[in-house]
């Protein structure tokens, strides 16, 4: 009982401001065009679903954010590794990206645009420059701060450069990485939302857009809140991931035997 | 003496049959020479003019005060670091970078944090008995029963038996200890020197202490050497016969000797 108190309170609240946003939709208080009321919302979320195009919707904004993801983070990923393990690479890349850092990825769209047009390698790129940064960063951090006394000791009990790599460098750059994945996931939706919104013509956004011409805001509404539960969920699966790559980490133990 | 005591730990070894670390020849260890050795940092000399032989199978320990030098001497004869000046040869033949013979105990007992102890005591190991000789090295340091736990749980003082088990499965010759009971509290640290001890007399390794406390020196070592400013000041037999008292007058007597001569020179 005590355990089911705990879990339902933090649920009290957004219940509460739900129901209190129902009664005032429908009584009137709250004007329609300006924010229609939950069930309004969830019955488009019915019809759209039903029709499938919600379902097509969200699989192609999933797919653009996925794909661009993985592009953008394995780019950053490969090349933090390189700089974090070699000095003459850092030397020759770091300062030139850490310059690039310092464009808003979502500045360059008018020029994105201009490159790809508004097809789908625009909305990927822009994804994928959003996710190396951190991706890059946390990687390339993470690998330079490895304790330098666990790789001298791994030196020493005779393990090679690969073995090193994979069972002290990498496991040691882990917390980190995680990190700048946990953040690059967020940047992800961001990024994507707001590509789809300028140019699409399919996805979240695009559904989103179409419906704001045509003034119906419960589909407005309700592509807001799948974006909310997009971002929620990547920041569900980073928080999975932290807790089974890092179970050895006494910040990250749930529940693991001693 | 207690050979047998050290490794037969029940749990385990009813578990399997293979003997605790297979008994190595009577004397196994690596001698070792150092001549004229000197190593400087930039302008600094740390390490001038360090003549020194070990015997096979002797333990010599090493104190001084911070910044003596005794670590970087352990640091080159560990060949982690390469002398300026001089020579080191170990049987008789000469250094060439980290031998698999020779294994060191750090301060901290750099555990990798993401893999269990088992695993950690097996690092580098191959082929397919090191699940065995990882369990046998871990029951020679009485931690068997830890084979499955997250470094982060465990004790300063288990920790270091792990780092000794670690160092112990390879069967070294020649073993290197970098203060590696500094950090611990007083009983732990008895218990440590006893162990380590044991596992020396049962082994026959050749051992290298580097240490603060002249009473571990005197307690372990069949030698003192004493380093001052990057030099050997001087050289203590310690002709004790073991185990030793920690009362034994003759051993109050080294010790106060050897840190009468420390405390002379600040």
């Amino acid at each position: 009982m005590n355990r089911l108190n705990t879990t339902l309170i933090p649920w009290l609240l957004p219940l509460l401001l739900i129901v209190l946003w129902q009664i005032g939709a429908s009584s009137g208080l709250i004007s329609e065009r300006i924010l229609p009321a939950p069930s309004e919302v969830a019955l488009a979320f019915w019809t759209l679903s039903r029709s499938g195009e919600l379902w097509r919707d969200i699989g192609v904004s999933f797919g653009r954010a996925v794909g661009g993801a993985l592009i953008g983070g394995g780019i950053g990923f490969a090349l933090g590794i390189l700089n974090g393990t070699s000095d003459a690479a850092s030397r020759l890349l770091d300062s030139t990206l850490q310059m690039l850092r310092t464009i808003p990825h979502l500045a360059m769209i008018p020029l994105v645009i201009l490159w790809f047009g508004i097809g789908e390698e625009a909305k990927l790129f822009l994804v994928a420059v959003g996710v190396f940064f951190p991706i890059y960063l946390n990687t390339y951090h993470g690998v330079r701060t490895v304790d330098a006394g666990l790789i001298e000791m791994a030196k020493i009990y005779g393990l090679g450069r690969w073995a090193l790599f994979r069972e002290v460098v990498l496991p040691g750059a882990l917390p980190s990485i995680l990190v700048g994945l946990r953040y690059a996931l967020g940047i992800m939706w961001i990024t994507l939302i707001v590509a789809e919104t300028i140019s699409a013509s399919s996805g979240i956004g695009y559904m989103t857009m179409n419906a704001r011409e045509f003034l119906q805001t419960d589909i407005v509404v309700l592509g807001i809140v799948i974006y909310a539960l997009l971002g929620k969920a990547a920041d569900w699966t980073a928080v999975l991931l932290e807790r089974r790559c890092l179970a050895w980490h006494p910040a990250f133990r749930a529940g693991e035997s001693r | 003496m207690t050979d047998l005591a050290l490794g037969i730990r029940s749990g385990w070894m009813q578990r399997s049959a293979v003997s605790p670390l297979p008994s190595p020849p009577t004397s196994s260890g690596i001698s070792v020479r150092i001549d004229g050795v000197g190593k400087s940092f930039g302008q600094n000399p740390v390490l001038r003019g360090i003549d020194l032989e070990i015997r096979t199978g002797e333990f010599v320990a090493v104190v001084g005060h911070s910044g003596c030098g005794k670590t970087t001497l352990l640091r080159l004869l560990a060949g982690l670091d390469s002398a300026s000046e001089g020579s080191i040869t170990l049987d008789g033949q000469d250094f060439n970078a980290s031998s698999p013979a020779t294994r060191i105990m750090f301060q901290d007992a750099r555990l990798l944090p993401w893999r269990r102890v088992l695993d950690n005591v097996a690092i580098g190991r191959h082929g397919p008995g090191w699940r065995d000789e990882a369990y046998a090295a871990l029951a020679r340091v009485g931690l068997e029963d830890k084979a499955e736990v997250w470094p982060s749980t465990l004790s300063g003082g288990q920790r270091q038996r792990v780092a000794l088990a670690r160092a112990l499965i390879s069967h070294p010759r020649f073993l290197l200890l970098d203060e590696p009971l500094g950090a611990l509290d007083a009983l732990t640290r008895l218990e440590m020197q006893a162990l380590i001890e044991e596992v020396w007399q049962v082994e026959r390794f050749t051992a290298l202490l580097v240490t603060h406390d002249v009473a571990e020196a005197v307690g372990l070592a069949d030698r003192v050497v004493v380093l001052e400013q990057g030099r050997i000041g001087a050289i203590w037999d310690v002709p004790l016969p073991r185990p030793r008292h920690r009362a034994a007058a003759e051993r109050g007597e080294i010790e106060a000797t050897i840190l009468s001569r420390l405390l002379k020179r600040p």
